[in-house]
């Protein structure tokens, strides 16, 4: 584990922000923190990074014990800001250098450092622009670029992609990946379920304070996904065929209607191959789709509530 | 350190707005109030007769120090856009202190006030040989009314919790001290109390009077009086912030 949280409470006033929280981070993971505005995520994240005290419960990273100000722990940690947190009077060149000085890189290291991170955000050519000049995306993207230069060993990235273009989120979502594969452990928080889908390798689910459920994706969509329902216009239908399908192992209920069928199956049990195999035989098929369970469901099934529901920051 | 106090340093010295009203904007106006006191004196005919290097300098004086107190905004500035916005968790999660930042932030914006004091004398004693008789103790008066005016700045931004709200009153605590002491439009009779507050006792009024003792009757003791009561406020001021800083964390 390269941190953990234990049982955090952390009140503002009447509001239970963090209701007993328990989450791990595995060295090398890219964990996602999914949860609705408001669930926590973002409080749980700033006890994580030190940055605001907790009423109780405990933080290790590192295997040290996490404070308000422990320089040690901070050294080793980098944090990208929901919001574009880089200085618009600084060239992104200044702003990469400063955080590398900050976090106490110098001379030819920190240098190299920031060429580096230029080159993997992408705006070597833009290093002595001023962010004020850039896109959304490329602000976005030296943002995360700021968070990089002092090499952390964990990544903290609260919803690093909030108000962009798909292509922006796509490349970003793209460096995360890379990042994790250079040895960074992630934690990217977001109310974005294709996110999660897209590259982290467990989830965790927030809501009111709390992990409702953790793991990864196959196994969170498991929890809830049972079976499989299955669509199919044949072009030929037929009670042979009907007949056939409803004769494969695992098959809990086949409706005819016209040329729709709409098939219940047990959850991955393959039929979605033997089904079009036996279709095939039977004239062909016009179309089919297996309706699978998403994050989305998961949570939906978890709390009663979607993931989009109210847009107040955490 | 220096890290951040050139960060904080280059961000205040670059800034257009700031270059304008701390830099170009005062040594303008010392240079046309001077300008002007040539003519009326010219007009009067009393040419020859006054000594006008020391009129230039109580000119030069007075526009100073209503400059080095319109510095309470160098040290917020910054201030609120750094850490009352999302940036402060970005730099709280540095190995950085909170105090480190403050401390740049307040070594960078002391150091251009003061160059925007000693510029605005430098350009009035190059042009109209406006002179101190004892430079060390004038600037030991701007130096100390400019550390009352930074931590006054400090206070503001504890107090204040938007930039738009404590640039007003600046304004407002700027120009109601400077014209009630009478360094503007002359002197205004408010009655007794009010006339001893606004002319001796405020922060300003007690700087323009050291420095008045200094320029014009050469009396050190008397000037070194008043700017031991800056240091009182100094003193009070920094108290108060330590206060409010532990009450109310930012």
């Amino acid at each position: 584990m390269i941190a953990t949280m234990k049982n955090l409470v952390k009140r503002y006033g009447d509001t239970m922000a963090l209701d007993h929280l328990d989450l791990n981070v595995v060295q090398g993971e890219i964990l996602g923190l999914l949860g609705p505005n408001g669930a926590g995520k973002t409080t749980a994240i700033r006890s994580l990074a030190g940055l605001i005290p907790v009423d109780s419960g405990d933080i290790q990273v590192f295997g040290k014990k996490q404070h308000i100000n422990n320089i040690d722990i901070k050294r080793e940690m980098g944090l990208v800001t929901q919001e574009i947190t880089v200085f618009s009077d600084l060239s992104a060149r200044e702003n990469l250098r400063y955080f590398g000085q900050i976090y106490g890189l110098k001379g030819a290291d920190l240098e190299s450092n920031v060429d580096r991170v230029l080159a993997f955000v992408g705006l070597t050519e833009h290093a002595k622009k001023r962010p004020k000049k850039f896109s959304g995306g490329m602000q976005r993207r030296l943002n995360i670029g700021c968070a990089l230069v002092h090499r952390p060993k964990l990544l903290i990235m609260d919803e690093p992609t909030v108000g962009i273009d798909p292509q922006s989120r796509n490349h970003i979502l793209e460096s995360v990946k890379k990042i994790a594969e250079e040895g960074t452990t992630v934690i990217y928080t977001t109310h974005y379920m294709e996110e999660v889908q897209a590259i982290c390798s467990r989830i965790a689910i927030m809501d009111t304070g709390r992990v409702i459920a953790e793991g990864s994706l196959e196994e969170l969509v498991g929890r809830i996904q049972h079976e499989d329902t299955i669509r199919m216009i044949a072009l030929t239908p037929s009670d042979a065929l009907t007949d056939e399908i409803r004769a494969i192992s695992g098959v809990k209920s086949v409706a005819v209607n016209g040329n729709n069928y709409c098939i219940v199956s047990g959850a991955d049990s393959g039929n979605l191959n033997r089904i079009m195999e036996i279709a095939m035989r039977h004239g062909g098929i016009g179309n089919i789709s297996a309706d699978k369970a998403t994050l989305e469901d998961v949570f939906l099934t978890l709390t009663g509530r979607s993931l989009r529901d109210g847009e107040e920051g955490a | 350190m220096t890290t951040t106090i050139r960060h904080y340093f280059k961000r205040i010295a670059t800034h257009p707005l700031n270059l304008l009203v701390f830099i170009l904007l005062p040594v303008a106006i010392s240079v046309i109030n001077n300008e002007v006191l040539n003519v009326v004196i010219d007009d009067a005919g009393a040419g020859g007769i006054i000594d006008m290097s020391v009129q230039y300098a109580i000119v030069s004086a007075i526009i100073m120090v209503m400059f080095a107190f319109f510095g309470l905004s160098l040290i917020y500035d910054l201030l609120y856009d750094d850490f009352k916005s999302a940036r402060r968790w970005r730099l709280l999660a540095s190995p950085a202190s909170l105090g480190k930042f403050i401390a740049s932030n307040a070594v960078a914006s002391t150091v251009v006030s003061l160059v925007s004091s000693a510029l605005i004398f430098l350009a009035n004693a190059i042009i109209y040989d406006a002179y101190v008789p004892n430079l060390w103790a004038f600037g030991l008066i701007i130096f100390v009314f400019t550390i009352f005016v930074q931590i006054m700045g400090m206070l503001l931004f504890l107090l204040i919790p938007k930039k738009g709200t404590a640039e007003a009153a600046t304004h407002a605590i700027v120009w109601s001290t400077t014209i009630l002491a009478g360094n503007m439009f002359g002197t205004i009779n408010l009655g007794t109390a009010l006339n001893f507050v606004f002319q001796r006792a405020t922060p300003n009024a007690l700087a323009t009077n050291a420095i008045f003792n200094l320029i014009i009757e050469n009396d050190i003791s008397q000037a070194m009086i008043y700017t031991g009561f800056i240091g009182i406020y100094v003193i009070a001021a920094a108290v108060i912030v330590a206060i409010v800083a532990r009450r109310r964390p930012f």
